[in-house]
């Protein structure tokens, strides 16, 4: 960093912090946004601090939005009895793709990882638990990953919801519908054969 | 199963090399410090479990580069595969096989299996329980990617246990947060253990039969797993058995901040003529046990594949007796097994064999066929 001006080792450094971002990456960024227009990075710069000061946590769900409660929780159309959990707001997008399922969500922001010091209180789960007296709510999908992590909080989730009466599931996991068999990773394939269900 | 050229590019001493290799015996010649374990090295990353030595990828490689990359075309049930390797400083390397990204690189034993045989081969009896260990998961995952998956997921089950264990002692969590890690280990552990023991039930007659006749049937090896907790003859009760383990030594986990039982602080225990063998093993027997273990992992490899292994032989000819050399050269001959050779000299192999064989001269990482 010695060599570089003072503003480029900043930058590098910035830079640096984002989630697999090195420092080799870090420095070709840099001399990509040095070669690019004032204005191009004045765009860049204000769409993220626009980003940060124009979005909140929903203060039912904990989903990103812009105005509050979310889209989600104020559409009356949408199924009061389903809340899914997920662990990220990009969650809700990618299953919001499916078009398919019309309940509530709730985002924990992370799952339990003591590595990080994430224990249940560092996630959004007092707040899910504050919406579960709904007298309209039936089931909670837990839709966390199927890492050693996402699981412990689904675990953790079900001792917590399952005494208040509410039926708490969990999504499976197994093969890409449409993929051929022969495509899937044997990992994938392994945990579909052991997830198998009668006909 | 036959690997039938390697590129590689910045990878340890290799700047860029492409060599194609013989279906057979691959010898590499050159004196100390010029290449040769690092190209067996390399060899051994296709099958996807790792650098033998342990070895990261910041580590393999070459200095001042920002990425490396090995390239291999080869055979397996006379199917062609191409592997390509990615390293370019993230934490995972890129591996694609037949063009495609795989998510898991443990997946590359789909194509190639290994086994490799070095002078540390002898720390499998005398070294630390790890030692033995390690050789265990190499053998189990080559042949099963879902063993490989529940050993990563049970080792990062354990690495958060651990994290938890120090902040209960800092006061910053509490034991319902440990009985919630408890659920979550104690099946893997479980899964794990149980693969362990089917395994070696497979490789320890094998392990037995090749001693037994390396010690020409004057000598009995057995192979027995020793667990970290006490464990009743009835399977269904290991889950339990586990469980009241971990309840057992909770307070003293807590003060060490460490997780004491489960598969790994296990150990696989070798005996010579019910001796045990890191206690009283000389170091003629201490060979041969070794030997008879990479010798019996060919075996349990081939057990569940039906095609061999490639076989790399590190600077371990001259470790052996001219008897023994030949002999393990012919075997492997015969059964067609792709053998990768380091030497300092070639006064080790025998001369009936030199014409079935490719010879290369390796120096200072560049690599080219010769014939003396
Ligand atoms: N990451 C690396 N980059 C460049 N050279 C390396 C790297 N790692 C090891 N080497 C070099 O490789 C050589 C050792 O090669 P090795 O294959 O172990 O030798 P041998 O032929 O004795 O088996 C040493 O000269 C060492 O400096
Ligand atoms: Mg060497
Ligand atoms: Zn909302």
């Amino acid at each position: 960093m010695l060599y570089y001006a003072e503003p480029v080792s900043k930058l590098i450094e910035e830079l640096s912090k984002l989630p697999g971002v090195g420092p080799k990456t870090a420095q070709r960024l840099a001399f990509f946004l040095l070669r690019q227009s004032r204005s191009d990075a004045v765009a860049l710069a204000r769409a993220i601090v626009d980003a940060h000061d124009k979005t909140k946590y929903c203060s039912s769900c904990m989903n990103l939005t812009e105005r509050d409660p979310c889209r989600f929780c104020c559409d009356e159309q949408r199924d009061q009895s389903l809340i899914c959990v997920v662990e990220d707001p990009r969650d809700v997008v990618a299953i919001e793709k499916t078009r398919d399922y019309h309940g509530l969500y709730h985002v924990l922001h992370g799952s339990l990882s003591p590595m990080e010091g994430i224990g249940p209180e560092q996630l959004k789960i007092k707040e899910l638990m504050s919406r579960l007296s709904s007298p309209h709510l039936r089931e909670v999908i837990v839709a966390s990953n199927p890492t050693v992590e996402g699981e412990a909080t689904a675990a953790y989730l079900a001792r917590l919801i399952k005494p208040m009466g509410l039926k708490v599931t969990r999504i499976a996991h197994g093969l890409p519908v449409g993929g051929d068999l022969e495509y899937a990773d044997q990992v994938t394939l392994l945990r579909a054969l052991e997830g198998r269900r009668e006909l | 199963m036959e690997i039938k050229s390697i590129e590689l590019v910045h990878f340890r001493n290799y700047e860029q090399v492409k060599v194609p290799f013989h279906r057979g015996i691959n010898i590499f010649v050159g004196s100390n410090g010029q290449g040769k374990t690092n190209l067996l090295e390399a060899i051994a990353l296709l099958s996807g479990n790792g650098s033998h030595r342990d070895a990261k990828d910041t580590d393999m490689l070459s200095w001042q580069k920002d990425f490396y990359r090995i390239k291999a075309e080869g055979l397996t049930f006379n199917h062609p595969f191409q592997i390509d390797l990615l390293y370019s400083g993230e934490k995972r390397k890129k591996v694609q096989l037949n063009g495609r990204t795989l998510k898991r690189i443990y997946d590359l034993s789909e194509a190639v299996n290994t086994v490799i045989f070095s002078p540390e081969d002898l720390a499998l009896v005398k070294g630390s329980p790890s030692e033995r260990r390690r050789f265990l998961d190499r053998e189990i995952g080559q042949t099963s990617p879902a063993y490989c998956d529940v050993l990563q997921r049970y080792q990062k089950a354990i690495t958060q246990r651990n994290a938890l264990l120090r902040r209960i002692r800092q006061k910053e969590a509490t034991m319902a947060e440990l009985d919630l890690w408890d659920e979550q280990v104690a099946p893997l552990a479980v899964e794990l253990l149980q693969r362990r023991l089917d395994s070696i039930a497979k490789i320890a007659p094998y392990a037995r039969q090749i001693y037994n006749s390396l010690s020409e049937g004057k000598e009995e090896l057995d192979l027995t797993y020793r667990s970290s907790f006490p464990l009743q003859y009835d399977r269904n009760y290991w889950l339990d058995d586990y469980k009241k383990a971990l309840r057992d030594r909770r307070s003293e986990e807590i003060i060490r901040q460490v997780t004491l039982v489960g598969p790994h602080r296990d150990d696989l225990q070798l005996y010579i003529n019910k001796r045990e063998a890191k206690l009283y093993a000389s170091q003629g027997q201490q060979r041969s046990i070794a030997l008879s273990l990479k010798l019996a992992e060919i075996a349990f490899i081939y057990y569940f594949r039906k095609e061999y292994p490639i076989v790399l032989l590190d600077d371990v000819m001259s470790e052996l007796d001219p008897q023994r050399r030949e002999q393990l050269l012919k075997d492997l001959h015969r059964r067609q097994v792709q053998v990768f050779i380091t030497t300092t000299h070639l006064r080790a192999f025998p001369a009936t064999m030199m014409k079935e064989m490719a010879l290369f001269r390796v120096q200072e990482g560049r690599l080219w066929p010769t014939s003396e």
